[in-house]
This record gives structure tokens, sequence and C-alpha cells, in this order.
């Protein structure tokens, strides 16, 4: 499959940088979204980079980009503030892992794409130790 | 709004079909549903496909397939809602004979999938859920169906063996089911010793990949009653739909099906009954943790009860509610954009009594449940033999 480069950019600040936004009633966005229901504001957030693990499963059947890195587990994370994010859980034997596991979020590289090779990074979790 | 009555069908055997093409699969089930019929002509067509563009690299089917199927210049509209789109299909057609603008409506559902590699058929299935979000993260379907398995066992200590039962009840159904993809019965040992895919699922957790196509007719209740009086009478008598989000992190119960729920609300209450006075119903069962979440969504059993009730054999066959007596998705194949069709075909097949031997007695109402991607998106409808 071949990704285009604006689609990967638009996503930066998010990805590197996990910027969201949060309302008034404590509720956050992430992404950030054009609009958002009636009469909530929302402000800058940064999300928290620490949570816990909401459920997990290990992967033995990945999409192209991810089949060299079979089997990796991947999980519904629950940070501090609230939000929830998909991550992959790394840097842990997969048996190890349980959910309600502490665990905190990294810069990584995830996958290259398309016939250019263009390298994507984001967030991936490791556990807290 | 006219009632609106299924007067033909139309399907044939499911599989890897390689010597078959999205529109020869497609004008095979279509054809055979207008000749079930005894019609002479459609006045328009809706067709639910999810991928053709990834799967095939053909878009703007309909013009292909009202062309392939005969029926040029009849208007005819692809839909999609992932896997979905076969339910879209039927409840755009509906619409169309309920309103009065056109009287007859074939809705078709076709995914032709083994035109390209595994990956590749992942890839294309992984589109259904959030590709920025989810999908770039590495997620697959069976992942994140896994994820609500996890969910679900931790909540209601719900079990491998109850998951694995709903797979041998499927396969038992499907082996009666000549279209079926794989029409063998499986034990619960087999099923609990296959290939891991996404822990806790293993193989025989997960529908297959599949090629195939199914078409419906529909016409309005009193042309049916004047002119398709062969067999009993068949009307849509409730019909629901619904959304939710597309990412399954950004639900607050990764154990629920909201989207289900609401279509199935509004399907009762279209209908005028509740989940206790449906016979049986044909449900999506993409994973077998599907079913049991969404017969619990549906209101069928309480929240933590699906898992038991598939092991107690509630929903077998001989059962109190029988689930998916087709088969299912897991034995019957699930080419995404006909399942929703396929449905409906089966439920119209119990009515009219002509399911073969997995005819079930005495029936007088079943229901479908369609849903694309992890829920985000599900149509309910209720049908009801009339007379």
């Amino acid at each position: 499959m071949k990704i285009r480069s604006p689609r990967y950019a638009r996503e930066i600040p998010q990805r590197y940088r996990c910027e969201a936004v949060k309302a008034e009633t404590g509720e956050i966005f992430f992404p950030p979204r054009v609009v958002y229901p009636k009469g909530v504001k929302v402000a800058p957030h940064t999300l928290a980079q620490t949570g816990k693990v909401l459920s997990y499963t290990i992967l033995n059947v990945a999409p192209m980009e991810y089949s060299d890195l079979t089997p990796y587990a991947l999980g519904v994370i629950e940070l501090d503030d609230g939000a929830r994010i998909t991550a992959q859980i790394v840097d842990i034997d997969t048996a190890e892992i349980k959910t309600g596991m502490p665990v905190k979020i990294e810069f990584r590289k995830l996958r290259t794409e398309g016939d250019e090779g263009l390298l994507c990074y984001g967030y991936k979790v490791v556990p807290m130790r | 709004m006219r009632d609106v009555a299924i007067v033909g069908v139309g399907i044939h055997k499911w599989g890897e079909l390689w010597n078959m093409s999205l529109r020869d699969m497609f004008a095979l089930a279509g054809s055979r549903a207008i000749e079930d019929a005894g019609i002479d002509h459609i006045d328009s067509m809706y067709i639910g496909c999810m991928s053709s563009g990834l799967f095939t690299a053909q878009e703007h089917l309909a013009s292909l397939l009202a062309d392939y199927l005969g029926v040029l210049p009849a208007p005819a509209a692809r839909v999609e809602s992932a896997c979905a789109s076969g339910g879209l299909a039927f409840r755009m057609g509906w619409m169309e004979v309920a309103s009065g603008l056109s009287d007859i409506v074939l809705v078709g559902g076709v995914e032709k999938m083994t035109d390209v590699n595994g990956d590749e058929a992942t890839f294309a299935l992984s589109t259904a859920a959030d590709t920025e979000y989810e999908g770039y993260q590495g997620a697959t379907f069976p992942a994140l169906y896994a994820l609500m398995a996890r969910a679900h066992i931790d909540k209601y200590g719900t079990t491998l063996e109850q998951m694995s039962q709903v797979a041998v009840k499927s396969h038992s159904n499907g082996a009666l089911n000549p279209d079926a993809q794989y029409p063998f019965p499986v034990t619960l040992e087999q099923v609990m010793k296959s290939t891991l895919v996404a822990e806790p699922l293993r193989l025989l957790h997960c529908s297959p990949i599949t090629d195939g196509a199914a078409a419906v007719i529909l016409v309005p209740a009193d042309i049916a009653k004047a002119k398709f009086k062969k067999r009993p009478l068949v009307v849509v008598t409730g019909a629901g739909h619904a959304t939710d989000t597309i990412a399954l992190h950004s639900r607050k119960d990764l154990t629920w099906m909201n989207s289900t729920e609401i279509a199935a609300k509004k399907a009762y209450q279209m209908a005028n009954i509740g989940p206790k006075d449906i016979d049986f119903a044909e449900v999506h069962d993409c994973f077998s943790i599907a079913e049991i979440i969404v017969t619990e969504s549906l209101g069928f059993f309480e929240a933590g009860q699906g898992g038991p009730a598939a092991e107690k054999g509630i929903t077998a066959r001989d059962g109190a509610k029988p689930i998916n007596t087709s088969g299912g998705l897991k034995s019957k194949g699930h080419p995404v954009g006909a399942t929703g069709v396929a449905q409906i075909i089966e439920v119209v097949r119990q009515l009219w009594g002509e399911a073969g031997t997995r005819q079930l007695n005495n029936v007088r109402r079943g229901l479908t449940q369609n849903m694309g991607g992890t829920g985000g998106s599900a149509l309910v409808h209720i049908l009801e033999k009339r007379g």
C-alpha cells in the first residue's frame, strides 16, 4: 500500500507529542477534532504519559507492515488522565503482561510505509518498573 | 409507509471461489433471486459491498453489476458500512419500497476476498477500524475482538469453553446448510486446540475469508398478497440502525455493543414487541465473542449471560432461542458485503418453511443483526410471517 507523506505529517502532533484537548468537564478528545458537542469548551492538553493496561492481546497474524514483528502485544491503555489509546506493549515478555499492569508511553518507530520506505514513528507503551 | 414483503431469495455455495469473479457471483445470486420471485423486471437495486476497491481494484459497482445482471438501465446504488454493508443495502431497499418510490427492488450483497493474499485481506478488513489510531498501531480485527474477549472474561468470568461452544454450535448448524463454506461439525477440543490468532482468540473462534453473494427481492405487502401467493407472506415489521465510535478504545464499556442495543430498541419499538417475542435470530458472529456480546446487547440474555447461554444449549437449534441456524458467519462464511443479506435469506427461509434439514418448528418471528467493524455501525431487522 502506498502512503503519502502529507497524511503522515498531519498526525505528527498527536503521534510524536501526544497533543490532545481537554474539555472543562474533564473529557479528553484524542485526537483533537474540528467540532465538539455544543457548549463544550476545550483547551490544549498533553496526554498523561503513564497509565494501565485495560485489556490486551498477543497477535500471531498481522497486517503487511507489521508481519515482521509477530508475535506482538497490543492493548487498550487507560492513561492516568482518563484518556484511552490503542498501543503496542513492548519491552516485556508477552507472557508477563496482565490487565491492570502500570505502563508508560515511549516514543518509538512503528513501521516503514510504501515504496519510498517512509519511516513512521509514534507511541508505544512499556512496563513501569 | 407501506409494509414491505420479501418474495424471492438467491444465494449460491460460498467459499474460496477461484473461478468466479465479483460480477459472476453477484449475477448468479441476483438472477436466482429474480427467478425465485418469478418477476420479469426490477425497478431499482441496492448493493452492499465493503471494499471492492482494495479486494479487487474495482469500484463503480452500480454500473458494473446492473450491466452483468442484465437489468440496465435500472437505477442502482452501492452502499458501504463495512461488514454491515449488506444490512444497510437491505435497509435502503426497504425504505424505497416502504416510501412508495418503487414497487420491486433487488437488494444484493457481494464480496470477493480471495483475489488478494491473507495479509492484504487482513489489511483491507482493518480499514473498518480507525486507520490512523488503531490500524496504525498494528491492530487487526481478530486483535480488536480479542481485546473485547479479554475484557468480557475479566468482567463476567466468561470462559474459553463458552466461547468455543459458540463455534461448535455454529458448525453443527452449518453442517446442514449446503451453501455454507465449511459445512461440517467441529468438536470443542478442535476449537480449543486450533492455532492462536490473537490471544485468547484461536482460528476456530474467527469467521473465515470468503467469496460470496446473496440477493433478495422486496415488494409492497399488498402486492405480495395479491401476486406472490405460492408462499407464506413474510413482512419487515421492525427496522433499526445506529452508529458508535469507530475506535474501540473510545467506548466506555469494551464488553457492550451500544449501536446494536440502540438499533434493536428501535426495531422492537417499530414492531411493538420485545426481545422475548423473537423466536430465533441470525446475528453477526464474526468472532465467537461477538455472538456472546451481541446476544446480550440485543436483550436476549442479561449482560454476562451470553456465554452461559451458549454453554447450556439455549442458542442451539433445539434450544429456547436458536441463534445462527444458517451456520453463522463462522461456518457459512463471511463475504463481508453479502453477510447482512444472507442473514435475511436464512430468516425468510425459516419462516417460509424452506430451511431443509435445519428447519425450526413453529417459528413466526425472526431477527437479523448485522454490524460493521467493532460495532461502529449496526442494523437490526425483524421479519414476521403473516396469516
